[in-house]
C-alpha cells in the first residue's frame, strides 16, 4: 500500500509540504526565543527590509516570521485534536449502530442528522460565543460540528462489513459481541476512517482560520486566522500581513488534501480487487 | 458680588459667529463607532450615545473651546455672591419633539429626580446641591450645600441632558417604550434608525433659534469595519469622522487627500484620559507593588508612537495636563523592566495569570492590549486576554468581574467633576463602569478631595490637588496610560462644525455646507 | 465461406507487474456459421479476455500486442471506435455472467430491448415495442406481456439471463459471444438456457463462442472445444473427441476432477447422532407497513433429518430451497422460529445467548466464499485461536493445536504467521476447515463449501474432506447445489425444495432410485450426464 501511495505525485508533494509546516511549527522556539508577540522593530516594516526580518514586520512591529512560526503551532494543534475528538465521538456512535441496528441506529442516527442540519460553521460561531473564545473552546466547537460525517462514514462501512463471512466465523467461534465489534469489525473499517480524518484536519484548520479572523480566536494564541484578521484593516497598505498567513494556509491545507487523495487511492484498489473476487457467488 | 451679565455673553455669541453668509440646506453623513446601545442620553452616556444624542438633547448651557458657559435651554443665569445660589433663567417657546410645551419642571424632573438615578457622574455633583427648585415655569433654583466652583461646569448636554417630564415620570425608566424614538429639544429630531446601518435625524423645524440648524438632516452611519470606514471617506459617502473612527493609522493618508480638513478641537470638555482599571479587591492587582510594578513595565512612549501615531501624551497621573489644576511634580513612572522585576519579587508574585481586557473599539485597542500584556510578560507577568464585545465588557468591568481591564473616561475640565469620581469611596458601587471600579478605598484621601472641591480661590485648589496628585500616583489604583487625542476629519466645505468644548457632539447644531 | 470468426495469434499484454506479461498468447482459432465453440478453461486462462478483446472492452493498462480477429473479412481489433459500435449488439452480441449487473436496474425489460434498437436507429416506436414483446416470447419468458413491463429486480435469475439473451438477439447477430452465462444459475435453469441457446442456434444459425469452465456444459452443447490455460490454447478438437480421448495432460487433469457420476462405495456408518433436527422451521416476513401486505417466505419448513457421527449427510436444493438457512439456523447464525437443534443432547435452539456462547464449539462452519470469510487484517494464527481461546484454552496450546491443524490440511506450520491475501482460494478454504477444526466440533457444517472453486482445485478439497472424515471421524452435513459434489462425499443425501425436505436417502438410493419427482428433475437437468458417465464407464474400462 506504501508503494502506491509513494507512487502518487501529489500525495508525495503533499507529504513533503506538510512535514515542512511541522518542521517549521516543531522548531519554531528555537529559530524564534522570544516568542510570536514582542515587538522588534519599527511597525509595518517590508518583507526583507531589514535583516533578520525577511517577512517584515505587523502593526506592533512583530517578526511577521515569528508568527507564521507559531501560528503553524496552532493551527497543526487545533487541526489534530479536534479531529482526534471528532472521531471520538463519531466512530464510536457510528459503530454501535451500524453494529447493532434496529433502535440503536434508529437513536444513534436521528441524534447524527440533528446536528447535520444545522449549519457547520454557524454553530461552531454560536458555541464558540457562548463558551469564550478559547483554544479549548475552538477545539470542541469544531470537534461537535465534525462528528457526524464519521458517524455516517463508520456506520455505512460496519454494516458492510458485519455480513461479511469471517464475523459469522467469529461469532461461530465464541466471540462476544463488543469483542467481535472491536477486533474483527472495526479493524476492517480503518482505511477509509484514516482517509477522512486527513480531510478534516483540513477542514479543521480551514474552520479555526475562519473564527480567528472573525475575531473568535483565542487573543492569546497567534494563529493564521488571527494573522489575517489583525491586518485587515491594513491590508491596502500592508499587503504582506494577510498574504503570508494566507498562503500558509493554502499550503497546509492543499497538503492534507492531497495526502488524503493519495490515500484514498492507495486504499482503493485493494477494496475493489477484493469485491471483484467475490463476485463469484451462487445466484 | 459677582454678577454675570448674561446680555454680555450674548452679545459675545454674537460676535462669535462667523462671519460668512451660512447657507441652509443639505445633509451631512457622520460615522459612529461602534454603534450606540442606546439614544436616550439619559440612560445611556457612551461615546456614540453622546455624539448622536447631543443633536437631539440640550443642557441649560453650552461650552465653548475655552471651556467657557454659553447659553442653551438658559437664556441666562446669575450666581449669588457665596457661590451658593445658582439661578436660571429659561428661554420662552421652547417646545419638546413631541409639541409639548418646555418648562422649568422638566428641569427640576431631569435633574433631582430622573438623572440622580441613571447618572452616576451627575450625581458626584449633585451631591453638593441642597435642593432644586422651580419658582416659575422658567425660572430654575439650584441651591448648594457648599460652595462648589466646578458646579457651573456641570450643564453640558452629556452631563445634564434635560429630559421629558411628561413621558418619564413615574416610569420604569430603562423599560419605557419611548427609549426608542428619544424626545428631546434639540435642533434635530429622531427619525429613524435602520439597527447595523445608520440613524436618521432630521431638522427640527420648530426649533428655538431662528434659522438653525442649517442643516436638513444628519445621518449617522453604522460601519463596523475600520477599513470601510476610511473606504468610505474616501469614496466621499460619508463626509466626518469623528475623532476616534478610524484607525489611527489610516489618519495621515486621509488628511492629506484633497478638500480634507482636520481639527484637534472640539474635546476640550472631554480630555479622553486612558487606563487600565487594576482591581483593588483580589487577585495580584490587589496589592500596590504589583501596580507599580505594571506602570513601570510598560513602554507607553513605545504606544503612543506605534499605535497612536504620536498622537497624545504619557499620562502621569488621574489629571489630564488639559485639566485645570494639573501638576507633573509626582513620581514619574517610566518604562524600566529592572525596577518592575524587583518590586515584582518584593511582593513574591507566585505566577498567578492575570486576565486583561482590551476595549472592544477596534483593532487600536486589541494591538494595545497585546503590547501591554507583551510588555508584562517581559518582566514575568503571566497575561491573557480575554474576548469580549461592547455588551460583554460593560457587564465585566461594572460587575467588577476583571483584573485588567482598558478604559478611557472623560474628565469634563475639572477634578472635582470627572476625576474624582474614579476614587472616591462613596463611588464604589457595582452596575456601573464608569464610578469608582477599581475599588480603591482611601478615607484619608477622600476627605481631601471632597475639601479640595468645595474650596474659593483657584490657588487653594491648586495646592489640595497637588497634594492629592502626589499621593494617589504613589499608590497606582488604577495604570494610568495616555491623554488621548483623537482628530476630526471632514471635508472643508463643511463650516462651523466644531465650535464647542464637545466638538462633534452638538457640532451640527451650527454647521452649514457651502455649496 | 462459412467462418464468421477467425482469430489468428492473437497476444494480449497485461500491464507491468501482473503475474505474467500476456493475458492472451498466440491463440487463434475459428467458429463457423451455426457452430457453437466453448472455451474452457479455470480462472485466470485468459477466455474472458479473449472475448473482452472482441468487443473492445479491455480494462484500461491491457491492450492487444498481435494478431487479428476477422469478422465478416475485416480485422474488428483494428477497427474505430465508431465503427465498432456499429458492430456491437447488431452484428457481435454478448451476454454476461451476472444478469443483474448487465442489465440496467432502474429501466424496465421492454424499453432496455428497445433500447438497442433505438442505438442502431432502427424502426418506429410502436414497431419496437412489438419486436420486445415477439423476442421476449422467443425466449421463453411466462406471460410476455408483464415481463415488457416488469423491472430486472422483480425477475429471477434465469429470467433475467433469459431477457439478456433476448437484448443479445435484438438485432439478429450473426455472432453471440456467452461469458459464462450459466455458472450463477441454478442447475435447473442452467439446464433450460443451455436448451434455449440451442434452440436459438438451429433457428437463427448463430454462431455461438461460450465460455465456460464446466465440461458438463461442453457435453451438452460443444460443437467444437478448445481448453486455455495461462494464456494458451492447450488444446483443441471436436466435442466429442476431447471429451473422450483428452491429448494434453492438463485437459486429463482437468476431466479427472470432474466430480463424475460415478459413486462411491458405500460405507458403514455408525447410528449414534451427531446432529438431530427436529421440525425445524424459520419464516422470513418482509413489508407489513401500513399499504403493504405482509410477504410470507417460509424459509425452512419443518424440515427433520439427522446426521449421524462420523457421517456426511448431503443437503442439495437449489437456490431459495432454504438449504443455506437450514444450515445457518443450525449453528444459530439465525434464530429459528420454532423445532429444535440437538447436539450432544443439547438443544441449541432453546439456549440464551449467554449460554449458547459456552455450546458453540460444539457446531462450526466452513464457508463459501473463501475471500470474506477470513479477516483480512488477522492473521492466520489469530483466525485459528481466537475460538479456543475465547473458550478458555490457554494460549500457548491453542497455538501449538493450531499448527498441527494447518499441517493436516496440507498448508504447513508457517502459514501461521502468514495473512489472508498470501493465499489462494483453495489455500483459504483449507484454512477455514482448520478453522472449524480448530474448535473440536462434534460436526461442521460446509456451506456451498466447494462452490467458489475452480474445478481442480475443488477435487483437492474434497480430497481434504474425505481424508479427513477418514482420520478423524469428522461429521459433517454438506451443503451444496451440485449433485455431483455431493456423491463424491456424501454418505446420505438430502433433497430440499421450497423450504420442505423432499427425500433422504443413501446416495445409491438417490441417484439410482429416485422416488420424487423433483429429485428425477434435478437428476436430469445435471449437465452432462449421460456424457459423464459413459465417460467414466470407459475409464473405468480404460
Amino acid at each position: 500500500m506504501w508503494k502506491r501511495f509513494s507512487s502518487n505525485m501529489g500525495a508525495m508533494v503533499g507529504v513533503v509540504l506538510l512535514l515542512a509546516v511541522i518542521v517549521v511549527a516543531l522548531t519554531a522556539p528555537l529559530l524564534f526565543p522570544n516568542g510570536p508577540w514582542q515587538m522588534v522593530q519599527r511597525p509595518f516594516l517590508a518583507p526583507m527590509a531589514v535583516d533578520g526580518l525577511p517577512l517584515g514586520t505587523d502593526t506592533l512591529g512583530r517578526n511577521v516570521a515569528a508568527q507564521l512560526a507559531y501560528g503553524a503551532r496552532v493551527s497543526l494543534l487545533v487541526g489534530l485534536v479536534s479531529t482526534l475528538v471528532a472521531l471520538l465521538i463519531g466512530v464510536p456512535l457510528g459503530a454501535l449502530a451500524g453494529f447493532y441496528g434496529s433502535w440503536v441506529d434508529e437513536g444513534a442516527m436521528r441524534f447524527t442528522e440533528f446536528f447535520q442540519t444545522i449549519p457547520n460553521f454557524a454553530l461552531a460561531i454560536v458555541l464558540v460565543a457562548i463558551f469564550e473564545p478559547s483554544l479549548a473552546s475552538i477545539t470542541i466547537a469544531i470537534a461537535i460540528v465534525s462528528w457526524p460525517p464519521v458517524a455516517r462514514l463508520v456506520r455505512a462501512e460496519v454494516m458492510s462489513v458485519r455480513k461479511r463471512e469471517f464475523v459469522d466465523a467469529a461469532r461461530l467461534a465464541g466471540l462476544t459481541r463488543p469483542r467481535i465489534l472491536l477486533t474483527q469489525v472495526l479493524p476492517n473499517t480503518v482505511s477509509p476512517i484514516i482517509v477522512m480524518a486527513s480531510l478534516m484536519v483540513a477542514t479543521a484548520i480551514l474552520l479555526e482560520s475562519s473564527l480567528s479572523f472573525l475575531g473568535l480566536g483565542d487573543p492569546n494564541a497567534m494563529s493564521w486566522g488571527y494573522m489575517i484578521g489583525a491586518a485587515r484593516t491594513v491590508i491596502r497598505t500592508s499587503w504582506w500581513l494577510s498574504f503570508f498567513p494566507g498562503i500558509a494556509i493554502v499550503i497546509t491545507v492543499l497538503a492534507l488534501n492531497l495526502i488524503g487523495e493519495g490515500l484514498n487511492d492507495a486504499f482503493n484498489p485493494h477494496l475493489s480487487r477484493r469485491r471483484a473476487r467475490a463476485g463469484k457467488e451462487k445466484a | 458680588m459677582t454678577y454675570l451679565k448674561a446680555t454680555t455673553f450674548l452679545i459675545a455669541a454674537a460676535l462669535a459667529a462667523p462671519v460668512a453668509a451660512q447657507q441652509a440646506g443639505g445633509r451631512l453623513d457622520i460615522v459612529v463607532q461602534p454603534e450606540p446601545p442606546g439614544l436616550m442620553l439619559g440612560l445611556v452616556q457612551n461615546g456614540p450615545t453622546q455624539l448622536v444624542a447631543g443633536d437631539i438633547y440640550e443642557s441649560l448651557l453650552r461650552y465653548d473651546t475655552d471651556l467657557v458657559p454659553q447659553p442653551s435651554l438658559a437664556e441666562s443665569w446669575t450666581i449669588s455672591d457665596d457661590g451658593l445660589v445658582y439661578t436660571f433663567t429659561l428661554r420662552e417657546g421652547v417646545t419638546w419633539h413631541d409639541g409639548t410645551p418646555f418648562t422649568a419642571a422638566d428641569v427640576v424632573f431631569s435633574a433631582d429626580v430622573f438623572l440622580r438615578e441613571t447618572h452616576a457622574r451627575l450625581r458626584s455633583s449633585l451631591a453638593y446641591v441642597d435642593s432644586i427648585t422651580a419658582p416659575d415655569d422658567l425660572t430654575v433654583v439650584f441651591t448648594l450645600k457648599e460652595p462648589f466652583g466646578p458646579f457651573i461646569n456641570a450643564f453640558e448636554t452629556g452631563t445634564m441632558p434635560i429630559v421629558p417630564k411628561h413621558i418619564y415620570d413615574g416610569t420604569d425608566y430603562a423599560n419605557n417604550p419611548a427609549n426608542a424614538t428619544p424626545i428631546g429639544t434639540g435642533p434635530f429630531k429622531f427619525e429613524a434608525w435602520e439597527k447595523g446601518s445608520y440613524i436618521h435625524l432630521v431638522k427640527n423645524e420648530d426649533y428655538y433659534i431662528d434659522g438653525l440648524p442649517y442643516l436638513d438632516e444628519v445621518f449617522y452611519r453604522v460601519i463596523p469595519d475600520a477599513a470601510a470606514r476610511a473606504v468610505a471617506f474616501e469614496t466621499g459617502e460619508v463626509d466626518v469622522l469623528p475623532g476616534g473612527s478610524v484607525e489611527n493609522w489610516d489618519v495621515p493618508r486621509l488628511t492629506q487627500m484633497d478638500n480634507v480638513c482636520s481639527t484637534g478641537n472640539g474635546w476640550e470638555f472631554f480630555a479622553p484620559h486612558a487606563w487600565m482599571w487594576l482591581n483593588n479587591r483580589e487577585g495580584p492587582t490587589a496589592d500596590a507593588k504589583f501596580r507599580q510594578a505594571v506602570m513601570y513595565a510598560m513602554d507607553r512612549e513605545f504606544v503612543k508612537d506605534v499605535v497612536w501615531n504620536g498622537y497624545g501624551k504619557v499620562a502621569t497621573g488621574p489629571i489630564s495636563s488639559k485639566t485645570n489644576f494639573y501638576s507633573d511634580d509626582v513620581t514619574i513612572y517610566d518604562h524600566n523592566p529592572d525596577k518592575a522585576k524587583e518590586l515584582l519579587a518584593e511582593m513574591g508574585y507566585d505566577g498567578t495569570p492575570v486576565r486583561l481586557l482590551p476595549l472592544p473599539y477596534g483593532e487600536t485597542w486589541q494591538r494595545w492590549a497585546e503590547a501591554v500584556r507583551q510588555n508584562l510578560s517581559e518582566v514575568g507577568i503571566n497575561v491573557e486576554i480575554e474576548s469580549t464585545d461592547v455588551a460583554g465588557w460593560n457587564e465585566k468591568t461594572s460587575q467588577w468581574d476583571y483584573d485588567m481591564a482598558f478604559t478611557y473616561l472623560y474628565q469634563y475640565g475639572d477634578p472635582a467633576l470627572g476625576v474624582s469620581r474614579n476614587y472616591t469611596a462613596d463611588r464604589i458601587q457595582k452596575g456601573s463602569p464608569w464610578n469608582n471600579v477599581e475599588g480603591y478605598d482611601n478615607p484619608a484621601l477622600d476627605a481631601k478631595w471632597a475639601a479640595a472641591a468645595t474650596m474659593v480661590t483657584p490657588e487653594e485648589r491648586a495646592a489640595a490637588y497637588l497634594d492629592i496628585q502626589k499621593e494617589i500616583i504613589d499608590d497606582v489604583p488604577v495604570a494610568w496610560l495616555l491623554e488621548l487625542e483623537f482628530p476630526t476629519i471632514y471635508r472643508c466645505d463643511i463650516k462651523d462644525l466644531v465650535t464647542t468644548g464637545i466638538g462633534v457632539n452638538d457640532g451640527p447644531r451650527n454647521a452649514w455646507i457651502e455649496k | 465461406m462459412s467462418t464468421t470468426l477467425s482469430i489468428e495469434h492473437l497476444t494480449i499484454d497485461l500491464p507491468p507487474g501482473a503475474d505474467r506479461p500476456h493475458a492472451v498468447d498466440d491463440v487463434s482459432f475459428a467458429i463457423d456459421k451455426g457452430e457453437i465453440l466453448c472455451v474452457v478453461g479455470e480462472s485466470g486462462s485468459g477466455k474472458s479476455m479473449t472475448a473482452n478483446a472482441l468487443m473492445g472492452l479491455l480494462p484500461p493498462g491491457v491492450k492487444v500486442r498481435a494478431g487479428r480477429a476477422l469478422f465478416e473479412s475485416r480485422d474488428i481489433l483494428k477497427l474505430p471506435e465508431a465503427e465498432k459500435q456499429a458492430l456491437r449488439g447488431a452484428r457481435i452480441a454478448m451476454i454476461f455472467q451476472e444478469p443483474m449487473t448487465a442489465l440496467n436496474p432502474l429501466m424496465r425489460i421492454g424499453d432496455q430491448i428497445a433500447e438497442v434498437f433505438a442505438a442502431h436507429d432502427r424502426f418506429t416506436t410502436a414497431e419496437r415495442r412489438k419486436k420486445a414483446l415477439a423476442l421476449i416470447t422467443e425466449v421463453g419468458l411466462p406471460d410476455p406481456e408483464k415481463i415488457i413491463r416488469a423491472y430486472p429486480f422483480q425477475l429471477s435469475g434465469g429470467q433475467r439471463q433469459r431477457a439478456m439473451i433476448a437484448m443479445a438477439l435484438a438485432l439478429e447477430p450473426k455472432l453471440l459471444i456467452a461469458d459464462e452465462p450459466t455458472t450463477a444459475l441454478d442447475v435447473t435453469t442452467q439446464a433450460q438456457i443451455l436448451k434455449l441457446i440451442l434452440d436459438l442456434r438451429d433457428r437463427r444459425g448463430m454462431a455461438v463462442m461460450f465460455i465456460t469452465h464446466d465440461f458438463g456444459v461442453v457435453a451438452e452443447i460443444a460443437d467444437q472445444v478448445i481448453v486455455m490455460r495461462e494464456g494458451r490454447v492447450v488444446e483443441r478438437g471436436t466435442a466429442a473427441r476431447v471429451l473422450e480421448q483428452p491429448e494434453h495432460p492438463y485437459t486429463q487433469r482437468l476431466l479427472e476432477a470432474i466430480p463424475t457420476g460415478k459413486l462411491p462405495q458405500a460405507r458403514a456408518v455408525p447410528q449414534e447422532p451427531a446432529l438431530e433436527i427436529k421440525a425445524l422451521r424459520k419464516t422470513y416476513r418482509t413489508g407489513g407497513g401500513l399499504f403493504k401486505p405482509v410477504r410470507e417466505v417460509r424459509a425452512v419448513d419443518d424440515v427433520s433429518l439427522t446426521v449421524a457421527r462420523g457421517e456426511v449427510l448431503g443437503l442439495v436444493g437449489e437456490s431459495g430451497s432454504g438449504k443455506s438457512t437450514l444450515g445457518r439456523t443450525a449453528v444459530r447464525l439465525v434464530d429459528p422460529d420454532g423445532g429444535q437443534v440437538l447436539v450432544g443432547g443439547t438443544d441449541l435452539a432453546a439456549l440464551s445467548e449467554q449460554d449458547l456462547r459456552a455450546q458453540r464449539h460444539k457446531v462450526q462452519m466452513v464457508f463459501q466464499d473463501p475471500y470474506a470469510s477470513l479477516n483480512p487484517r488477522q492473521k492466520i494464527m489469530g483466525a485459528l485461536t481466537d475460538g479456543p481461546i475465547a473458550k478458555g484454552v490457554p494460549r500457548a496450546q491453542a497455538q501449538s493445536r493450531a499448527r498441527e491443524l494447518l499441517e493436516i490440511v496440507g498448508l504447513g506450520a508457517d502459514a501461521a504467521e502468514r495473512y489472508p491475501h498470501e493465499f489462494s482460494g483453495g489455500q483459504r478454504q483449507r484454512i477455514g476447515i482448520a478453522r472449524a477444526l480448530a474448535m473440536d466440533p462434534e460436526l461442521i457444517i460446509a456451506d456451498e463449501a466447494v462452490s467458489a472453486l475452480d474445478v481442480s482445485i475443488q477435487a483437492q478439497v474434497l480430497d481434504l474432506l474425505r481424508d479427513l472424515r477418514e482420520r478423524l471421524s469428522l461429521s459433517i452435513l454438506f451443503i451444496t447445489h451440485d449433485l455431483r459434489v455431493a456423491a463424491q462425499l456424501c454418505d446420505r443425501i438430502a433433497v430440499m425444495q421450497k423450504g420442505r425436505l423432499v427425500e433422504i436417502g443413501t446416495v445409491h438410493q438417490i441417484f439410482l432410485t429416485p422416488q420424487q419427482d423433483y429429485t428425477r428433475q434435478l437428476l436430469a437437468a445435471v449437465p452432462g450426464a449421460d456424457w459423464a458417465d459413459s465417460w467414466q464407464q470407459q475409464a473405468a474400462g480404460a
